[in-house]
């Protein structure tokens, strides 16, 4: 019975997942007219900006809510996340080092998106191991979380610090950069994200029984046969890859990582990573599928930046989060 | 199956709780680990299931080294019932005694018809049959204790190890507790190791204790001649109480 109510959820997401996508492509601050959509000109529209763009929503949204996931089984903490344990800041710090050092490095890795990439999945791994060190020392949920913001700002401040250093050159790339979002994502740097996303999210699949035994504690999961040593670096990797490869080119998207998993377990009443995982791509991309049409509704031309729309949409969900682990 | 460790040290780094430790235990056996705080009681548990690694000796389980058995083939000879609690809203009690199936299924955890029915039986063995759909959350304190251990029978081990399993129980659930763990070694036939602070518990139920002395010393016999023992009618005594060789206490 539970098995089918969760199959019925599954299905519709699917099919709500598929419905923003198109939405996503027609909607958008040029208005298309169906009977032109042959027209050179529209087509060029669509296929180089809204699909690599509906595209980017979709593997950003799965990925970071995936990372989310996967850190709140493994701190076995609801309220880790990649942007709230500065995972995504320590991506942003990556590419700030590696662009305002840019000058001195051939062009090409610029331009191919290989470099953002690696430097932000490297930002990424940093930022998560040391949060993890910390996390040995401080069993509380909550004082993790403060933790991780506080990370989130030294992060900030190293940013900061370094772009007055940097070449004016190079600064403007960066400043670009961090205007970051899900349309800045062209088909040279999907050739980067696509594999990689894709790659982490089949990791996480296929560690869906070590995860499962990880929500009774890494000391219960050990004396089920669960290789502790090899998930725990597992994890720590398909995070940082997940959250870095779709952070380098779209910026941190805010509180999506978090509260997407709360989400799916609250349609699918269930913990077992066999159905969350799924659910949560599904999930998380059609929420940041959403915010993105959100962010194209205002009707003078403009667009919203989407870390407004998704922290709108996040933000109250970790307060309930909140609230409700305390009663 | 039977339990051996030839000289087994166990501790932390460079701290030696327990040295020496030539232990045995056989089928249908439940053995009470008795000793005061800090004597290495969850050590030595911990020891005994690769938890922690020992600090010297050996440990064997029938004729196969604890060292060179594979985690999964480790984990299909001895459970654990741990002191970590597990507190979710979404998981209930079919899904907690479910992860028991864990060393036996695919990597997508997928649960047989065969897995269904052990599961089923385990929840029964600990009368918990009737609450296989309630969230772990809506469980009291003896329920949650019982639910943990049938997790554990769901692994299917012949042996079953339990860190202080009714501690934060009320006295009619620890006798309960105690005496279920009595039934499974004998009519389950499983090999069942705690460790308590029930001293008066223990004496009347266990076939065997393990008693750890302050001075490192391990004294193995049956409750009925272990209350003889001086040493251990001393470890539980002080200035102001005494533990009668009849298990019980006197205040002085």
């Amino acid at each position: 019975m539970k098995k089918q109510r969760q199959h019925i959820i599954l299905a519709t997401l699917v099919i709500i997942a598929f419905a923003l996508f198109a939405s996503d492509i027609v909607f958008g601050s040029v208005n298309i007219p169906i009977e032109h959509l042959s027209d050179p000109e529209y087509n060029n529209i669509i296929y180089n900006f809204r699909f690599p763009k509906a595209l980017t929503a979709i593997l950003t949204g799965a990925a970071i809510s995936v990372a989310g996931l996967i850190m709140q089984t493994h701190f076995q903490n609801p309220l880790a996340g990649p942007y709230v344990l500065g995972v995504s800041s320590g991506a942003s710090l990556g590419v700030a080092i590696f662009m305002l050092a840019a000058p001195i490095l051939p062009s090409f890795i610029i331009t191919s998106g290989w470099g953002i990439v690696i430097s932000a999945i490297i930002g990424a791994l940093v930022i998560l191991l040391i949060v993890l060190l910390v996390s040995y020392r401080t069993s509380h949920s909550t004082s993790l979380l403060i933790i991780g913001i506080m990370f989130s700002q030294i992060a900030g401040s190293i940013v900061t610090i370094l772009q007055n250093y940097a070449d004016p050159d190079s600064l403007k790339l960066f400043v670009i950069w961090t205007f970051g979002s899900l349309s800045s994502v062209t088909w040279t740097y999907m050739q980067v994200m696509l594999p990689l996303t894709i790659i982490g999210l089949f990791i996480a699949i296929a560690m869906q029984k070590p995860l499962n035994a990880l929500l009774l504690g890494e000391n219960y999961a050990q004396s089920l046969g669960i290789n502790i040593h090899l998930t725990r670096i597992l994890i720590i990797v398909t995070t940082a890859l997940l959250a870095g490869a779709t952070t380098a080119f779209t910026g941190p998207i805010a509180f999506i990582g978090i509260a997407v998993p709360h989400l799916v377990r609250m349609l699918f009443k269930t913990n077992d990573h066999h159905i969350t995982i799924p659910a949560t791509i599904m999930v998380g991309s059609s929420l940041l599928l959403l915010c993105d049409i959100c962010s194209q509704l205002p009707t003078n031309g403009s667009v919203l930046p989407i870390n407004a729309i998704s922290s709108i949409i996040g933000a109250p969900i970790i307060i309930w989060i909140i609230l409700k682990s305390r009663n | 199956m039977k339990l051996t460790t030839h000289n087994l040290a166990i501790g932390y780094e460079r701290k030696i709780i327990q040295g020496n430790l030539n232990l045995t235990s056989e089928t249908s056996q439940m053995i009470a680990l008795l000793g005061t705080n800090g004597t290495g009681k969850s050590t030595l548990l911990r020891t005994l299931v690769s938890l922690q690694p020992p600090l010297e000796g050996e440990i064997k389980y029938d004729d196969k080294s604890l060292v060179k058995l594979t985690p999964i083939e480790r984990a299909k000879i001895v459970s654990v019932v741990l002191t970590d609690t597990v507190f979710s809203e979404q998981m209930t009690v079919y899904d907690l005694i479910c992860m028991g199936r864990i060393p036996y299924t695919s990597w997508t955890n997928k649960i047989t018809k065969e897995d269904d029915l052990i599961i089923k039986q385990s929840a029964e063995l600990v009368n918990l049959q009737h609450k296989l759909t309630y969230s772990i959350n809506k469980l009291s304190d003896g329920e949650r204790q019982r639910a943990s251990i049938a997790r554990a029978l769901a692994q299917n081990t012949p042996m079953i190890l339990l860190d202080e399993p009714t501690s934060h129980l009320d006295l009619p659930n620890r006798i309960e507790v105690m005496l279920l763990l009595k039934k499974l070694a004998e009519e389950n036939n499983k090999t069942i190791i705690i460790s308590t602070h029930e001293i008066n518990l223990a004496l009347q139920i266990a076939h065997y204790i393990w008693f750890l002395t302050t001075d490192h010393n391990i004294i193995i016999d049956t409750p009925k001649n272990i209350i003889k023992s001086d040493v251990f009618l001393q470890s539980f005594s002080s200035n102001h109480f005494k533990l009668l060789s009849t298990g019980d206490y006197k205040l002085l």
